[in-house]
């Protein structure tokens, strides 16, 4: 044999070996039944396991009565004792979703089949269905199956992403409307290892689309993601403890929103609920059936009912109180659910024992609701959960925490509501005109320029020395000024004594007698009136006002006057003057100077009677004013107040022309003369003088005396005059002619009047007017 | 009776044509080894022949080509693409190939094996056609390999990674092979046994 037979043989040796090696790796062939086969060729579309091609397509058929197509895949041999029952297939082929993009490579290299099943082999099963879509749960992705159902469609889609924390883990499956369409439903995976974030106690809830909420710290814009915003995405919350792991195929409904999560959480628990009464004391209206009862602001219980009650003999009186029946699930505290009512109570004992009171708390700022919340106070006074109450034990309150912000800020409201601010507006605006007018006068701009100059004079004048060494000597005087009040006070209880009360009624006694005359001399008092009036108003005539112009302007210089420097030198003369006056006063005091008065005063009730005599002549002294009023009226009083305006106006010449720097000077010299002459008289007989002249007065005093002993008969006299008048004015009542003309004499009488008590007026703001010795 | 060297005690050198006698062991002009007939001839011819048509078996049945567009690939015998060219129209080149890869070939193996019968148990043909016969498969032997560098040259230049590519099959290799050992079969054969039977009775086997 020649070595070339190797050749061959190699040949048939391997072709044997790839043949064997063939035929064992040639796995089996199964049949998967498709609803249609979706773009699968034969021996080119790939079964894949985990992305890895474990198997071929060869053969794609009908079934018998063409309703399903059924493919036949080759199996590697190494997944195929995997293909059991678990397995389940589906065909892979590009999806743009909201939540992302699938199976873009199959766009080139056409769909493939993609497998999936347990890891543990259990035999080859040949035949399989395959699904749809890919299952929730692959190998790779485990989890524990759960249903979801709402009552909407919206937030429940296939593929919707389940978040927890904005972490995806899960997702929901196909939805299927449920046999009684009353819910829709799908399968949910929550991947491992979230699935033991889920328990029966958790609550699931949509969180597609976003949420906008206006509160008072603003608004906010939620959304999880933008895949939930466009698909939706539902999210969930175990809310209480207490649940038992999640077990596969549990059902759970999807709420709406978080809010509603939250307080199913009440109607979805199975825990033990346990009534309570609560009796508050406060009459807030708000508290409502289906209220919440927080604790801690978890909502563990509601307001089962809200009632009045009276019950003088439980509370000591007949106030409404308000009663409401709470209902608290006990498993909200975390309890077990397993928990039978009285075991739940004597928890609640044991709370209420700690501490634990309900009161009832705003719910609402806006709306005004209320909530009854349970609290932990240390504080509070001991109470225990009465458990005779009925037909629940009443549990022990305090004091609300309530804000009636509606009722106060309505108060708020009304008030300013009643604000004149229009009014106020208005007159504001007006007076801010007046006011601009004002100020941009230009009298008001001068107005500073002159103040100040006013000031500086003024500042002159006090700055001067005599003026800074006013106060001690009027310090002086003041307290000469005592002595003399004390002095006087002396003088005041002499005459006390004195009898002069008696005095004075002799001489009002005899003014009496006088009023009676004078009764008889009234007769002659219209014609008088006449006359007065006639003059009156020849005297109204005159231009007063001008003399009164002139006064002033006269007054006016006479104030400049003052104001020059020598001015300055009057004060401390008149403070000479003052000590002098203060000598003087002395002098008096030591004087006998009260029996003098008394003297005085005897010697006035003397006059009085002689006044009384005087009176007796009355009617004589009419016709005399008679005479004199005619005479008067043919005064040229015109005359008259065109020559006192020429001696104003001179007078004026004067004060204007004169120096007036003399005249300070002058007034000093005349004050010092005066000064030396009451020096003079304090040294000469002064006092003597004065005791002289105050017996007279004591002489006119003593009259007066003896008038005023006749008063309470001058009064009985009056009387009688008076009605004697009434009748005599009870006559002129007729002749109203006569009240006219008295009447309107009275008017140009007071005109003038006025007019002399502006002039007067005027002189006495200038008194140096009378210096001029006018 | 036709007279033959060996019958006439003479050897011809293979390498330069001088004439030795026939106990010459080596050319004394080229120092090749003499050698009246090589006695391993026709067992290398069936040897070849053999390994050959082994080769030539997976060369039908698997792929030449694998071809990947962007939206499928495909692979394809030799004859289900001449098939599928002919199908499109290309009736020539669907010839081509087949002449190329299918009638060359299998015309080979008949050949060899017709000459390799022939001299061991005498054939209908006269000697001279004989020659003339393996004359032919030496020269048109070596242009089965034209498939060959069709998939080389094709591998080579359509190499557009992700847009399309192909690839050679399994079939390409086991095609080369079993043209590589046929021409190796049609060498081993030694065309001066076809003279040997040159006075044998026609078609009566005396081995």
């Amino acid at each position: 044999m020649h070595w070339v037979w190797l050749v061959p043989i190699a040949a048939i040796a391997t072709a044997i070996w790839v043949a064997l090696q063939a035929y064992n790796d040639q796995g089996p062939v199964i049949q998967i039944v498709f609803d249609d086969s979706a773009g699968i060729l034969p021996n080119e579309t790939e079964l894949r396991f985990r992305n890895v091609p474990v198997g071929l397509v060869e053969e794609v058929r009908f079934n018998t009565d063409l309703s399903q197509v059924i493919v036949d895949v080759r199996l590697d041999n190494s997944v195929a004792p995997f293909v059991d029952e678990t397995a389940s297939f589906w065909i892979v082929r590009p999806e743009v979703t909201t939540s992302g993009v699938t199976g873009l490579e199959t766009v080139l290299s056409g769909v493939y089949i993609e497998g999936t099943w347990d890891t543990t082999p259990s035999g080859l099963i040949t035949t399989h269905t395959a699904n749809d879509r890919a299952p929730l749960v692959t190998t790779y992705q485990n989890g524990t199956l759960i249903e979801l159902r709402s009552t909407r469609a919206a937030g429940l889609s296939e593929g919707t992403p389940i978040l927890f924390k904005g972490i995806e883990v899960g997702q929901l499956g196909a939805t299927m409307i449920s046999v009684n369409g009353q819910w829709v439903t799908a399968e949910a995976i929550i991947y491992e290892p979230h699935d033991r974030l889920v328990t029966t106690a958790t609550r699931f809830w949509d969180t597609s689309g976003f949420s906008l909420s206006v509160g008072a710290s603003g608004a906010s814009l939620d959304f999880s993601s933008v895949a939930s915003l466009i698909s939706g995405g539902i999210t969930f919350g175990t809310l209480i403890s207490g649940g038992e792991p999640v077990r596969e195929g549990l059902v759970y409904e999807v709420y709406p929103d978080e809010a509603t999560a939250r307080n199913s959480v009440f109607e979805g628990s199975d825990g033990a609920r346990v009534r309570f009464t609560m009796i508050f004391n406060e009459n807030v209206s708000g508290l409502t059936a289906d209220a919440d009862v927080e604790w801690r602001g978890v909502r563990i219980g509601k307001v089962a009912n809200v009632s009045g009650i009276v019950d003088p003999e439980r509370f000591g009186d007949a106030r409404v109180r308000l009663m409401s029946t709470v209902e608290i699930n006990t498993a909200r505290f975390g309890l077990d659910t397993g928990l039978n009512r009285s075991e739940a109570i004597d928890f609640m004992a044991a709370r209420v024992e700690e501490g634990l009171r309900a009161r009832l708390a705003t719910a609402s700022i806006l709306a005004g609701g209320l909530k009854i919340e349970l609290i932990t106070d240390p504080d509070a006074p001991a109470a225990a959960l009465d458990l005779t109450g009925d037909p629940f034990p009443v549990f022990p309150v305090i004091a609300g925490d309530v804000t009636d912000v509606a009722v106060t800020a309505e108060g708020v409201f009304e008030r300013v509501n009643a604000l004149p601010i229009e009014e106020v507006i208005d007159s504001t605006i007006r007076f801010l005109d007046n006011a601009t007018i004002l100020v941009a006068s230009q009298e008001i701009r001068d107005t500073p320029g002159e103040i100040l100059g006013l000031l500086s004079d003024a500042r002159g004048v006090i700055g001067s020395d005599e003026v800074q060494a006013l106060p001690e000597d009027m310090r002086g005087v003041i307290s000469d000024l005592q002595d003399a009040s004390g002095d006087l006070r002396d003088l005041l209880s002499d005459l006390r004594d004195a009898q002069a009360v008696d005095r004075l009624l002799a001489a009002v006694d005899q003014i009496g007698n006088a009023a009676a005359q004078a009764d008889t001399a009234l007769l002659a008092i219209p014609d008088l009136t006449a006359r007065i009036s006639d003059f009156v108003d020849t005297a109204s005539a005159l231009p007063l006002e001008g003399l009164v112009g002139q006064a002033t302007d006269f007054a006016r210089e006479a104030q400049t006057l003052l104001a020059s420097d020598q001015m300055r030198a009057v004060p401390g003369s008149v403070t000479q003057a003052f000590d002098e006056l203060t000598a003087v006063l002395n002098a008096l005091t030591e004087a006998n100077t009260a029996d003098l008065i008394s003297t005085a005063l005897i010697d006035t009730s003397d006059a009085a009677t002689a006044v009384e005599n005087a009176v007796a002549g009355v009617p004589q002294v009419v016709e005399s004013l008679d005479r004199i009023a005619t005479n008067v009226e043919d005064v040229r009083l015109d005359t008259l107040a065109s020559e006192v305006e020429a001696v104003l106006n001179t007078a004026r010449r004067l004060f204007g022309d004169a120096s007036e720097a003399d005249l300070p000077a002058a007034l000093a010299g005349a004050l010092k003369e005066a000064e030396a002459a009451l020096a003079e008289l304090r040294a000469g007989g002064l006092i003597a003088s004065a005791n002289a002249t105050l017996s007279s007065a004591s002489d006119a005093a003593q009259a007066i005396e003896n008038a005023a002993a006749d008063l309470p008969q001058l009064v009985t006299r009056l009387n009688a005059t008076l009605t004697q008048a009434q009748t005599t004015l009870g006559g002129f009542q007729e002749g109203s002619a006569f009240s006219r003309e008295t009447l309107g004499a009275l008017r140009e009488i007071e005109r003038a009047a006025k007019a002399l008590s502006d002039l007067a007026r005027t002189i006495q703001r200038n008194p140096n007017s009378l210096l001029l010795g006018r | 009776m036709t007279a033959t060297a060996k019958k006439k005690g003479l050897i011809a050198c293979q390498e330069c044509g001088r004439v030795w006698p026939a106990d010459q062991i080596r050319c004394k002009t080229c120092g090749s080894k003499l050698r009246s007939r090589d006695p391993y001839s026709l067992q290398k011819v069936w040897a070849w022949w053999i390994a050959g048509v082994l080769a030539y078996i997976p060369a039908n049945l698997y792929p030449m080509l694998h071809t990947r567009t962007l939206f499928q690939s495909s692979q394809d015998t030799i004859i289900a693409g001449a098939i599928e060219i002919a199908a499109h129209g290309s009736l020539g080149v669907a010839f081509i190939i087949l002449f190329a890869s299918v009638v060359i070939p299998l015309g080979k193996f008949f050949a060899i094996a017709y000459l390799a019968l022939a001299v061991k148990r005498g054939a209908k043909w006269p000697p001279r056609r004989q020659y003339i016969l393996y004359e032919l498969i030496e020269y048109i032997g070596r242009w089965s390999m034209i498939d060959v560098f069709v998939v080389a040259i094709l591998c080579s230049l359509v190499q557009l990674s992700v847009a399309a590519s192909i690839t050679p099959g399994i079939a390409a290799l086991t095609f080369a092979l079993s043209v590589i050992f046929t021409m190796l079969s049609a060498q081993s054969f030694d065309p001066r046994l076809i003279w040997d039977r040159i006075d044998a009775p026609v078609s009566k086997a005396s081995a």
